[in-house]
């Protein structure tokens, strides 16, 4: 949910292989008032996968013309960061710009994508579950608080021989192109590396940090 | 001069070569193309249309978007926990949270479901600081708060926090509820309960004591 446009993304299966994630906007106006609507979509390369738009939260809209954020993973030690700004008028003034690489601190995967997908321990006589660590989970909240705007997302990792959720907030202040920062990307939930429990896909507690360099 | 054979032939190959690669990266424009709206919810109720006696049921096969990611390094953000877990009723909770799990990171643990859980009045706070942040996580979903700027000197508003309790199956008469009095921009904190045999369940709720989000909660709880 955006306020130029309902933004999707899927993976691509062509066949057997992957092709990768695929951004479209909706036109949001046109849907809204009935009229016929078309959607422009930006096809990525096998290397970006399960990509995660920006939903909007709170009632202080974004900067005008403000694009749509994604996230996604990238590697073990990076976020990729995307702006995908969508002109329904204009076709070729839409961009799909990225990825930025944020670092985020060391994580593995918790279960092997597609392979052993089922690896989260469940109460007796429960099958094992998925982890779903191959991606960031939904929702990338985004929220306008006037003087920055924040997004925040969460993902689950492997903590040590179990799994936790890690959190991270990701923050932009001042003028419009900016690089963003984490902050925080830490989550209470890692300290059950040492329980005998999973933290897998539990309620998180993320919070907003004050900045911490 | 007029181009060869060969070397209209050879323009022709690159047109087809490079073009392609030109616009590789342009979007795709999906023209909508039919104008389609669907039947009233209640016309697309189970059981208002058939499916010709074909079975319902999918077998999705499981592929991979890539590599599995991992890092030989250990996670620096994980740390080890610390205290010894007393007093608490050990239950399976949501997606496996034991009691256990939240006494260590929230600090106290919802206790087994029963007839013996009430409802107790949370003391209202009165000094709420001014904090417009606030983050609230219920059932994986994650929200930014805002705290409206009206409600810098008080609670004006009461919000009622449910503390909902049911037998299995779930009747609504079964449930009940009781309030709280936070502040807008509170921390809150949901979780679904169950017993060990699965006859009982609760839903349980806590908030933030402060208006920091990241410090200490208190439970909704008997």
């Amino acid at each position: 949910m955006w306020p130029d446009a309902y933004y999707n993304t899927i993976n691509v299966f062509p066949g057997k292989g992957f092709a990768g994630a695929e951004a479209c906007a909706f036109d949001r106006n046109a849907m809204l008032s009935g009229a016929s609507a078309s959607a422009i979509c930006f096809q990525q390369p096998p290397t970006v996968f399960s990509l995660l738009p920006a939903d909007l939260d709170g009632s202080t809209l974004p900067p005008v013309g403000a694009p749509n954020y994604l996230v996604s993973l990238a590697d073990s030690t990076h976020l990729n960061f995307f702006r995908f700004h969508v002109d329904f008028s204009n076709v070729a003034n839409s961009t799909f710009t990225g990825p930025t690489l944020i670092s985020v601190a060391p994580y593995s995967e918790v279960c092997a994508r597609a392979i052993t997908l089922s690896c989260i321990a469940q109460p007796n006589p429960g099958e094992k579950v998925d982890g779903l660590g191959d991606r960031v989970m939904f929702r990338l909240a985004y929220r306008n608080f006037g003087d920055h705007e924040s997004l925040v997302v969460n993902h689950t990792i492997k903590a040590e021989t179990l799994a936790g959720v890690r959190w991270y907030e990701i923050r932009k202040s001042g003028g419009a192109v900016r690089l963003p920062a984490v902050h925080g990307g830490r989550s209470r939930r890692e300290l059950l590396a040492r329980q005998r429990r999973y933290g897998w896909n539990r309620q998180p507690r993320p919070g907003f940090q004050r900045f911490q360099p | 001069m007029p181009f060869s054979v060969p070397q209209r032939f050879l323009c022709l190959v690159l047109f087809f070569l490079y073009v392609p690669l030109a616009f590789a990266n342009g979007p795709d424009v999906i023209k909508a193309s039919r104008h389609d709206a669907s039947p009233p919810l209640w016309q697309m109720a189970i059981g208002a249309s058939s499916n010709g006696g074909r079975s319902d049921s999918q077998s999705p096969t499981a592929r991979a978007t890539g590599a599995m990611i991992t890092n030989p390094n250990s996670d620096p953000v994980a740390a080890p926990l610390a205290g010894p877990l007393t007093d608490v009723t050990l239950l399976s909770n949501f997606a496996g949270q034991s009691a256990q799990d939240n006494r260590n990171l929230f600090g106290f643990a919802f206790r087994t479901p029963g007839h013996q859980w009430r409802c107790r009045r949370e003391a209202v706070r009165t000094n709420g600081e001014r904090n417009p942040r606030g983050v609230r996580q219920i059932d994986g979903s994650v929200a930014a708060l805002a705290r409206p700027r009206s409600t810098r000197s008080g609670p004006v508003s009461a919000v009622s926090a449910s503390l909902v309790e049911a037998r299995r199956p779930l009747p609504m008469a079964a449930i009940r509820s009781c309030s709280t009095t936070t502040w807008p921009g509170d921390g809150w904190v949901t979780q679904l309960q169950y017993d060990t045999t699965f006859t009982q369940t609760a839903q349980c709720v806590a908030v933030s004591t402060s208006s920091d989000a990241t410090g200490s909660y208190k439970p909704l709880r008997v």
